[in-house]
């Protein structure tokens, strides 16, 4: 529901950093709206499926809190990643770290964060596509819908790694270009409980994430992902874009190609695909160095995967989404944007160990 | 027509197939615009191959390329494909496009 066009912050995008993002802020009584492309609960937003319940602290309430609690598909009790050559693989087992990793379904948690921000007292913009950024003096101060105007203090984009708003507005010069991207497709491939359970060595209740570094993958720098939900599997893999766009392969060829792998055939042997879904991550982390785009300015902030704030080789993907949600909240409630970046880069170092 | 299922087989699937799988709302208008002079000269037609969902194809009959907006997965590699920065990628209308159900 909108009550009227002025508030503190406008949230664009319907994401986990978007929301997670507004939750805190409503949380801390900061009037806040937010503007998403989807109908209320059926989010085209990416995310990888695993929930790392620690990145979650401090924004969301419990995700097992009786009645209101989150719906989890598998608790992760294993974790592996393959080295896959041609048609072999080598395993090396990763330590799971504690008990409080789920795999979870795209749309229950986006419902479920939703849910959330109603009861936080966010207002929820749905099926509307922002156009454009309104400036004044070079300051932002409300965005521009195909319906109305919105006027707020701080608009926040976290639009996702398209950045089509971000361009537009002039906040990113220049089109993304492919050596900054690697292209991903997802299938959902759905398989009975217990043959899950049986196949991947799982007890009742269990699951499995594993990561994957093709070698040589049909010549391609590649990398890829699956786990286990309920009654399905997640399978996902990413190509170097500019790989693609010099050899003509489509990345399709590339999962067909894994689903035949002597690692899969027989995990996913008479899985029926559910669903196929395709997105583009950023090859690198942002930093000052390496992209000259500002995640600030007058009146904004760019968080999320429209910061290129996602490391595609993190075991918790949303770790670094979710930092600069936290991040931009905090700058925000401060009333100091510029902490933002700042704060944002002294955390990328003290991760990476590397000055950025 | 419904897919076949292949028991105790890996479902090898095409493009074409796994779109069927997706539920689609698409609007009446494209929210992807091409500019064509771009097309006529460039010789790989990337976009062709790479997009994974195959929106674009190639007509040799009109000289033009097709876009299949409808069957977008809204990824956005088009616009960074393109070796013209010929193709103009909009998020489609609000509540049109790829519904993941």
């Amino acid at each position: 529901m909108v009550r009227e066009n002025k508030y503190d912050v406008i949230i664009v995008g319907s994401g986990p950093s978007a929301l997670s993002c507004a939750k805190i802020l409503a949380d801390n009584k900061v009037k806040v709206l937010l503007v998403q492309r989807s109908i209320h609960t059926v989010s085209p937003t990416f995310y990888s499926g695993l929930l790392f319940e620690d990145s979650l602290k401090g924004i969301f309430g419990k995700i097992t809190d009786g009645k209101n609690s989150l719906s989890i598909e598998r608790v992760i009790s294993k974790q592996k990643s393959y080295v896959l050559d041609k048609d072999t693989f080598t395993v090396i087992d990763t330590e799971v770290n504690g008990e409080n990793n789920f795999t979870v379904l795209r749309n229950s948690l986006i419902s479920w964060m939703i849910s959330q921000l109603d009861k936080a007292g966010v207002d929820i913009l749905d099926e509307t596509v922002v156009r454009d950024l309104i400036l004044d003096n070079n300051t932002v101060i409300g965005i521009k819908t195909d319906s109305s105007d919105y006027f707020a203090s701080t608009v926040v984009i976290a639009e996702g790694v398209k950045s089509i708003l971000s361009k537009k507005a002039g906040l990113r010069k220049g089109e993304i270009r492919p050596e900054e991207l690697y292209l991903f497709i997802e299938e959902v491939l759905e398989l009975p409980a217990k043959t899950i359970e049986e196949r991947f060595e799982l007890g009742s209740g269990q699951g499995l994430s594993g990561t994957l570094a093709p070698k040589d993958f049909f010549s391609l720098n590649s990398i890829g992902y699956f786990h286990t939900n309920k009654k399905s599997i997640t399978l996902g893999v990413g190509v170097y874009f500019p790989d693609l766009i010099k050899t003509g392969v489509n990345i399709n060829f590339c999962m067909e190609g894994l689903k035949i792998h002597s690692l899969f055939r027989d995990l996913i042997r008479g899985a029926e695909t559910i669903k196929y879904s395709s997105y583009i991550l950023p090859k690198q982390v942002w930093t000052p160095l390496s992209n000259p785009t500002n995640l600030f300015g007058d009146g904004y902030l760019i968080i999320g995967g429209s910061a290129m704030m996602v490391d595609i080789n993190a075991n918790d993907i949303s770790f670094l989404p979710l930092l600069s949600s936290k991040l931009a909240a905090e700058a925000i409630l401060n009333k100091n944007l510029s902490s933002y970046q700042a704060n944002l880069i002294k955390s990328l170092k003290e991760i990476t160990g590397v000055a950025v | 027509m419904p897919r076949q299922k292949k028991e105790n087989k890996v479902d090898i699937l095409s493009i074409h197939e796994k779109l069927l799988i997706n539920r689609f709302r698409p609007d009446t208008e494209s929210h992807i615009r091409v500019n064509q002079d771009a097309c006529l000269v460039c010789k790989n037609k990337e976009c062709t191959k790479f997009c994974p969902s195959r929106v674009f194809i190639w007509s040799d009959t009109d000289d033009q390329l097709l876009v299949t907006y409808e069957n977008c997965l809204e990824c956005g590699a088009c616009k960074s494909g393109c070796p013209y920065e010929a193709i103009d990628y909009k998020h489609p209308n609000g509540g049109y496009g790829i519904g993941f159900s």
